[in-house]
């Protein structure tokens, strides 16, 4: 069976490991917790044609006390960038996330997501605005950590890409 | 101490291997409950190379094995990581070491503890991280909400009651001020906050914010200019028993350039101000700049060592720090420094570890890995870039806009040393040699650079010495009128030979002590020394100006004025008998110091006079504006004056300029009597240089004086 390894990056607390736990684990906490180091989840994914084994690298959040190591990224098929749209900070972090990863592994897809879509949105971005950013990805999918919108879609998207 | 008394003491926790090739790597310590999680063991054992479970493990075994591969002896640590074995979660950490003796480990550490110490810490200051966040992501969301609703409805009162109201029910205060000054709404949340009452309305309280917070005339006008916002902290203690601090936004909402209301914006932060400073202190963060502290740094320059990874270290020096916070208030300093941290880490993004290591040094790293688009342009202009963004404006609260200057030392892991003291030290080995260029400048470390940086304070040690013991020596050269010949005047020089008899030339020393603090009393004691010799000019009948010269680190000296009375005093001599020159240079960047000193000493009747003048701004400013007697023609214009027309031109220019505004002129360098004969053909009053007489010492002058006086 094919395995893919991918990277979930972003700033602290924009639901990275709740995306994951959403994915594998089909639960979410409101707790937050922050994740320290890395933490390697695996899950089969399925399509008429193919079996994939995505296998997810929950990176901490990366702020002023923990930097961006690009050795984490070697060998993934993808990696995510996750911004929180309550958190106008998080997206501006999230793109210089982008241009750190991209300096390395400019091969690597990079895919956009905004997370926390069950909640109203507080960034004065407009659609055109937040478009303009996810050119630089290659797709943009809006989540819900918590009611576990798009989530399925995410890693399916990924897996089959 | 064997490994399985520790690990059974609970001493440590961790896994042994003991690598013979790639492919037999021999667990020494195979007791451990926890292992088969993580790795697979045969028989004899030997890890199982192709059945690893552990994902994380095998992706860093790539690395590992590239640090068995060399000799250099070094570690590199996995990070932490957590790995899931029989439903309960593992907080490990993998080292591969490299003992450089052929003796390669692996060792996989429980690190349980340091794990729930870590997360502790960061659970706390990423809390408190995300709800600074939040309180400035309301703010923004309010200022651009209230923002379009203002230049759409200049007069609120056009707004529908339930709008009104949301804004008057916000959590955080919000107040609104017209372009003329007056209140077109407030909310609750802003009276509370303010501690506003019927006789202290919203406007009072913003005024006296912005006075605590040193707000100058030209600060809310600044904002306008620039259209943006101001955000920030600020501790508020309107009241005695009151005190908060409060996220503040201020917001000028324009049509156009045209300012037409004030949005300010308060949200209470005490709580996470105070714990955030808990939470900094106690992880070593610096809770002034929020950047790591010394200790920190020192730590992650020790793992980075131990990993061998490659990096560059910058020290990077705020020069004259003292005198900014002394000048402009230790609150205005503090802010400058905040702005800098915030420079540097977005100057580096994350491609670089900053902290700060003093009251006004700042430390960088930055991994050669961070940077591989780094072309060598690119690492050229890393330098000149970052020196170019930490010496832009800054913008302070009382208006006033400071540039500051910076030094910077570098040097390069791996190098020639493998200690992070080592590696600190040499940084600042090449910071003070940098120091000692002048401003702006970086340095990288060589052993090139530290032997002449210890040449200098070798120097340094042996001036100090030669001043605290009186080895220097005054030299005088006389200073004659060109019509008459006679000596009218003397310049004090010194000269300095060691004890060993070594001539040092004054162009290696005066340099020397005026980038150094020698320059303090190296001119304590010329002044003294020249007092001691007008003294002895006049016991020999000799009645003549003696002329000091005078550095510009010394004119920023408040205690230069009282050195000179208290030494006139002492010597018992006549302030007439005494003139000091300056150079251009001083009068560029101390104009008001040095017109306060120069009256003061003109008032003693000290003449003044312009050294070296022409290769400076020669700007005539100064001229109108100081109380200057003479200017002294640089010897580089003179010293081709009977060819170069040009020369003669400058000169002529010179003396014409100075006759219009009653200055006397002295012209320096004089060598050959075609010199002499052209000064003298333009009206050149005054000459000094070889063609008179070299520098000698005072009692040989004496001698000279007496024929020519």
């Amino acid at each position: 069976m094919i395995q893919k390894k991918v990277c979930i990056l972003g700033p602290t607390g924009v639901g990275k490991t709740s995306l994951t736990k959403q994915f594998v684990e089909g639960i979410f906490s409101e707790k937050y917790k922050t994740t320290i180091g890395v933490k390697i989840d695996k899950k089969q994914v399925s399509s008429e044609s193919q079996d994939v084994q995505l296998l997810i690298w929950d990176l901490e959040g990366i702020d002023r006390y923990c930097g961006f190591n690009p050795r984490y990224l070697r060998g993934a098929s993808a990696y995510i960038i996750v911004v929180d749209q309550t958190r106008s900070q998080s997206l501006l972090e999230g793109m210089e996330i982008l241009e750190l990863a991209r300096d390395h592994y400019p091969n690597i897809p990079a895919f956009f997501v905004v997370n926390k879509t069950d909640l109203p949105t507080s960034w004065h971005w407009s659609e055109e605005e937040l478009d303009a950013y996810a050119q630089k990805f290659v797709a943009l999918i809006k989540t819900s950590a918590k009611t576990g919108e798009n989530v399925e879609e995410l890693f399916n998207t990924i897996a089959f890409w | 101490m064997d490994i399985h008394l520790l690990n059974a003491l609970g001493i440590t926790n961790c896994a042994l291997f003991r690598c013979h090739s790639d492919d037999n790597i021999e667990c020494l310590t195979t007791d451990l409950d926890w292992l088969s999680g993580v790795v697979t063991l045969d028989e004899h054992h030997r890890m199982v190379n192709s059945t690893i479970p552990s994902l994380f493990l095998t992706d860093f075994f790539i690395d590992a094995k590239e640090v068995w591969k060399g000799d250099t002896a070094f570690t590199l640590s996995s990070g932490f990581w957590t790995e899931l074995v029989n439903d309960s979660e593992l907080r490990l950490e993998a080292l591969a070491i490299n003992s450089g003796a052929k003796s390669r480990y692996l060792v996989i550490k429980n690190v349980e503890d340091e794990f729930n110490d870590k997360r502790k810490t960061l659970q706390t200051a990423r809390e408190l991280l995300l709800s600074h966040h939040e309180i400035v992501g309301q703010h923004e969301y309010i200022r651009h909400k209230l923002n379009d609703v203002l230049r759409k409805n200049s007069r609120l009162q056009r707004l529908v009651p339930p709008i009104q109201q949301a804004i008057y029910d916000l959590d955080t205060g919000v107040v609104i001020i017209d372009a003329k000054g007056h209140l077109v709404l407030d909310n609750k949340a802003a009276h509370r906050l303010l501690v506003c009452n019927g006789m202290t309305p919203s406007t009072t309280r913003i005024n006296e914010l912005l006075n605590l917070m040193d707000a100058s005339q030209s600060f809310l006008p600044s904002l306008i200019k620039k259209k943006s916002p101001w955000q920030g902290e600020v501790f508020w203690q309107p009241i005695g028993s009151f005190n908060a601090w409060l996220q503040v936004t201020i917001h000028p909402v324009l049509q156009g350039t045209t300012l037409t209301h004030w949005v300010y914006l308060f949200t209470d932060i005490t709580h996470i101000h105070n714990k955030r400073e808990k939470v900094l202190s106690a992880s070593g963060m610096d809770s002034l700049t929020n950047v790591a502290s010394r200790g920190i740094f020192l730590n992650t320059v020790r793992r980075l060592i131990n990993e061998g990874v490659s990096f560059r270290l910058f020290i990077i020096d705020i020069c004259r720090f003292k005198r900014i916070n002394e000048m402009l208030s230790y609150k205005s300093g503090d802010e400058i420094l905040k702005s800098f941290a915030l420079r540097l880490q977005s100057y580096v993004n994350n491609k670089g570890f900053i902290a700060r290591i003093g009251s006004n040094e700042f430390a960088l790293i930055v991994r050669d890995d961070a940077t591989p688009s780094s072309s060598p342009d690119a690492a050229s202009e890393f330098i000149p870039g970052l020196i170019e963004k930490l010496t832009r404006v800054y913008t302070v609260l009382d208006g006033t806009e400071p540039n500051l200057a910076v030094n910077i030392g570098e040097v390069s892991f791996p190098g020639n040393c493998n200690s992070a003291e080592t590696l600190l030290h040499h940084a600042d080995i090449a910071l003070q040699a940098a120091k000692y260029e002048g401003k702006n400048i970086a340095l990288t470390y060589s052993e090139e650079l530290h032997r002449q940086h210890h040449a200098v304070n070798n120097l340094e040690d042996q001036m100090r010495e030669a001043i605290e013991n009186h080895d220097l020596k005054l030299y005088l050269q006389p200073i004659v009128d060109l019509a008459t010949g006679r000596i009218v005047k003397c310049e004090a020089l010194t000269r300095w030979i060691t004890k060993d008899g070594k001539f040092i030339s004054p162009e290696v020393f005066i340099p020397l002590a005026e980038k150094s603090d020698l320059i303090f009393p190296f001119g304590e004691w010329l002044i003294n020394a020249a007092c001691d010799a007008v003294k002895q000019l006049k016991a020999a009948n000799i009645d003549i100006r003696l002329a000091i010269n005078i550095s510009g680190r010394q004119v920023s000296d408040l205690n230069l004025l009282e050195q000179i009375k208290s030494a006139i005093c002492e010597h018992d001599i006549e302030p007439r008998h005494l003139s000091i020159e300056l150079t251009e240079s001083i009068l560029i960047t101390s104009l008001d110091t040095v017109s306060i000193l120069l009256n003061e000493l003109r008032a003693m009747g000290i003449t003044v006079s312009i050294d070296d003048f022409g290769t400076g701004f020669s700007s005539l400013v100064y001229l109108k504006k100081l109380p200057i007697d003479e200017l002294k023609i640089d010897r580089s214009f003179v010293s081709e004056l009977e060819n170069n027309t040009d020369d003669q031109a400058i000169v002529q220019a010179i003396l014409g300029l100075a006759k219009n505004l009653n200055i006397n002129i002295i012209a320096e360098g004089i060598e050959t009597g075609e010199q002499q004969a052209f000064l003298q053909q333009h009206e050149c009053a005054y000459g000094q240089g070889y063609l008179y007489q070299h520098p000698v010492p005072l009692t040989e002058f004496i001698s000279v004086a007496k024929r020519l006086y």
